[in-house]
């Protein structure tokens, strides 16, 4: 993505938005500013905007309502919460209804800022499979999606093709000679929190294998044929968790 | 023969005749007169005899009991004239209390002819009595018949009281003798009844005895009594139980001080001079007093109430008598509402507080916000600032992260968010913290924890929290430099996180504080960091608790649940 990022900052306190703005235009993103819910929801649903940035407490319509209000718009727009106060419910709510994170003031201003950067990337994923074909369509498809897919068919050749800024690994348990087993650990060797979902045919076969995968932190695992969408909900949601660790907030979504 | 014939001799002859005649005439009237002289001196002689005797004559008709003639005497004694008297009937002069007595004695004097020694009451002119005897004689006519009677009343009054007064002496002795007779059997009748009394009272005293000795031996109060010296003299059946002796045998004569008060909870010894019974009741006080400990038969000691009074007898201190409680239970039970009012107390202090401190944190939090972001912005477009400008606005910038550092420790205390707790593993959480806090170069940092550790169950939010606020603590309380031990030991469904510094410690007075809001040693910070850790282990039903030498360094142990086994 070459363009500028485009920001929505909503907050009703309007030297908390000017400066946010300030910074943010500095750093070259472009940030735009609403000082109530209906105004943002205004700008949303006048113009594309990458991110919201929203104040809680705000009158006429709080910070999780107008979430909600923008999902009708915009399902997947990454939205963080910011608030003065801890009320509880409705950042819990907010975490429920899928925002990224909720920040408290003052904001850390540098988390954000990676955040952003996070975001700016593209969604990249390796495919790990030694079945070229079932590399390749479900390559076609991801990146129709807007991922940047690595296709790896040589099990032998898998770690060193894994570059420091991917975002997720899907790996088929099941490869010629070698054991998915083995090849997870020695990946998570290398890249301990690399997210990596697990693929097999061979449901009952392997189950034993996958639990102990699942043990050392593989993060679930999709048996063929794959379910597009439910593979697309997984990376949203590892998506949405790189995101929130951009923000400093390691917040599990379940 | 004619005178003239008469010779002159005859003349002569018979003119001395006659002058022998008129000699003897005359001779004989001188011894006439002499006769009648004496006659005349005869009868005043008797007259006055009869007047004058001592005793009174009375004569009385026989006939007409009239009165014929009285003496003297006999007037004056009644306080007559004679002629008031004489032609009165003689009952006129008797007193009407002896008429009867007169009337027989003047029948029998008409019959008789005499009265002896009769013993009658005459009547004076004033109306006084007058005590006489008569006796009386009758002078009879030739015929025999009585004429009058010759009456002599002799005065008996003087006999008669002297008499009287006899019989008064008599009777008054009589009298005395009857009454000290009757005295006496009164006297002895009391007696009696007193010895009967006695014996009424002495069984009632027994009964009564006995009664106070089943009330003082059944009683809960142990009570001993003590002579001047501290001896016992007394101890009823709940002193014996409570002090855990057998016999009063064991007490009794004993120094109760020395016996059972010698000591003092601390294990100092209690002199005898400086007891509060002793000093009391030597002094004619008496004491109360619950916060001493006495001591039992086998060595072993209990907390007590007490009190004693000093024993009077005839506004003399004599003793002291002690009544004492074993109030072990009760002590437990104040210590436990104390505590209980303590925490709720410090629970109000805190609500309030947390009332407070939750809407002044949230207010300050979006201005502190603009003032971050906005020294964020100088930062970032000044990048060749000045050294002094930098400088400032890092300082602002480091001023703003400790006021939120306050504010977030004051909206935890508000806060009353209830743990949200799911299973983590130690190091994990240890970790975080660390990384979060990574030590000063000048402080070491050493890690003792076991590989083989149940994950936790708690709120890691909050409890990393705790672990956050422990170790920059720790770090504060070095900054001389020193070692941060962190050590993890697993207990019976538990897990202790140990975090120990080498800093300053704390005193003996602040480790009482230590978990008191707004309570601080350090030059910044409002003392709320470890008030709201303790909050947060304690809604993690975990425990805090701290070990501290001054000086040497500090231990605060964590306590925290460990996942339950599902069985």
């Amino acid at each position: 993505m070459n363009e500028k990022l485009r920001v929505l900052i909503v907050d009703d306190d309007r030297r908390m938005a000017k400066t946010l703005k300030d910074i943010f235009n500095v750093k070259g993103y472009e940030a735009e500013v609403a000082h109530s819910g209906p105004e943002a929801l205004e700008k949303v649903e006048g113009s594309h905007f990458d991110s919201v940035l929203t104040d809680i407490k705000m009158p006429e319509m709080n910070g999780v309502d107008l979430y909600k209000s923008i999902k009708q718009v915009q399902p997947d727009i990454p939205v963080v919460l910011m608030t003065a106060y801890s009320t509880d419910k409705l950042v819990k709510e907010g975490l429920k209804e899928g925002v990224i994170a909720t920040l408290s003031k003052p904001l850390d201003i540098e988390a954000l800022l990676s955040f952003f950067s996070a975001l700016r990337k593209d969604r990249s994923i390796v495919i790990v499979d030694d079945d070229p074909n079932f590399c390749k369509t479900l390559g076609d498809i991801l990146q129709a999606r807007g991922f940047a897919v690595t296709q790896i068919t040589d099990p032998y050749d898998v770690v060193g093709k894994i570059r420091e800024d991917v975002q997720v690994l899907l790996l088929d348990m099941k490869l010629n000679d070698i054991n998915g087993l083995d090849l997870l650990k020695e990946i998570r060797s290398q890249h301990p929190h690399l997210p990596v979902i697990l693929v097999t045919g061979y449901r009952d076969e392997m189950g034993e294998a996958i639990e102990a995968a699942l043990k050392i932190s593989a993060y679930t695992c999709l048996y063929k044929p794959l379910q597009i969408e439910e593979l697309l909900q997984f990376l949203n949601e590892i998506h949405h968790r790189g995101l929130a660790k951009a923000l400093g907030h390691p917040i599990s979504g379940k | 023969m004619k005178d003239a014939d008469k010779s002159k001799q005859q003349l002569i002859n018979e003119l001395d005749e006659l002058r022998q005649r008129v000699a003897d005439l005359e001779t004989s009237g001188i011894k006439h007169e002499q006769a009648k002289e004496a006659l005349k001196a005869s009868e005043a002689k008797y007259q006055d005899l009869y007047d004058n005797a001592p005793d009174m004559f009375v004569s009385v008709d026989a006939k007409t009991a009239k009165i014929i003639e009285c003496n003297q005497t006999l007037a004056t004694a009644l306080g007559y004239r004679k002629e008031e008297i004489i032609g009165r009937p003689i009952f006129y002069v008797y007193h009407p209390d002896c008429m009867e007595a007169v009337k027989k004695a003047f029948r029998s004097f008409v019959q008789t002819g005499e009265v002896h020694d009769a013993e009658l009451e005459l009547q004076r002119k004033d109306g006084s009595k007058l005590d006489v005897s008569l006796n009386a004689t009758a002078v009879h006519d030739e015929q025999g018949q009585v004429l009058y009677s010759r009456s002599i009343w002799r005065d008996i009054s003087e006999s008669k009281r002297t008499e009287g007064t006899l019989q008064k002496a008599h009777d008054e002795l009589e009298r005395r003798v009857e009454e000290r007779t009757a005295e006496l059997a009164k006297a002895n009748q009391e007696l009696r009844g007193e010895i009967a009394e006695r014996q009424r009272a002495e069984a009632a005293l027994q009964e009564s005895e006995l009664q106070i000795r089943l009330l003082l031996d059944s009683t809960a109060e142990a009570i001993y009594g003590l002579d001047m010296v501290g001896n016992c003299t007394f101890a009823n059946a709940a002193c014996l139980q409570l002090l855990g002796y057998e016999t009063t045998d064991d007490l009794i004569g004993n120094n109760m001080h020395n016996l059972i008060h010698h000591t003092r909870f601390d294990d100092s010894p209690y002199p005898m001079e400086e007891c509060r019974i002793y000093k009391a009741f030597k002094r004619g006080k008496g004491s109360h007093v619950d916060d001493e400990v006495l001591w039992r038969a086998d060595g072993t000691s209990f907390w007590a109430e007490y009190w004693s009074y000093p024993i009077y007898r005839d506004d003399q201190v004599v003793g002291s008598v002690v009544t004492f409680l074993d109030i072990t239970d009760r002590r437990r039970a104040e210590e436990e509402l104390r505590k209980a009012h303590e925490k709720l107390v410090r629970q109000e202090k805190l609500a309030m507080l947390g009332q407070l401190a939750g809407g002044v944190g949230h207010e300050l939090r979006n201005p502190l916000g603009v003032i971050s972001n906005a020294v964020y912005y100088l930062k970032m477009v000044l990048p060749e600032a000045n050294e002094t400008v930098k400088e400032y606005l890092e300082t602002i910038s480091s001023e703003v992260d400790r006021s939120t550092i306050i504010v977030s420790d004051l909206l935890d205390l508000s806060r009353t968010r209830s743990a949200e707790r799911e299973t983590i593993d130690v190091p994990e959480l240890i970790n975080q913290s660390l990384d979060r806090n990574s030590p000063p170069e000048e402080i070491e940092l050493v890690t003792e924890i076991p590989s083989d550790l149940s994950p936790l169950y708690v709120d890691p939010r909050q409890i990393g929290q705790v672990l956050n606020n422990l170790i920059a603590n720790a770090y504060q309380a070095m900054p001389e430099g020193g070692k941060l031990t962190i050590k993890v030991e697993a207990q019976e469904e538990k897990v202790n996180i140990s975090i120990t510094d080498t800093g300053c410690g704390i005193s003996r007075e602040n480790m009482e504080k230590l978990f008191e809001p707004l309570f601080t040693t350090k030059a910044f910070g409002i003392g709320l960091g470890l008030i709201v850790s303790k909050n947060l282990v304690d809604a993690n039903e975990g425990s805090i608790e701290v070990e501290s030498e001054e000086g040497k360094g500090s231990t605060f142990n964590v306590v925290l649940p460990v996942k339950e086994v599902l069985s």
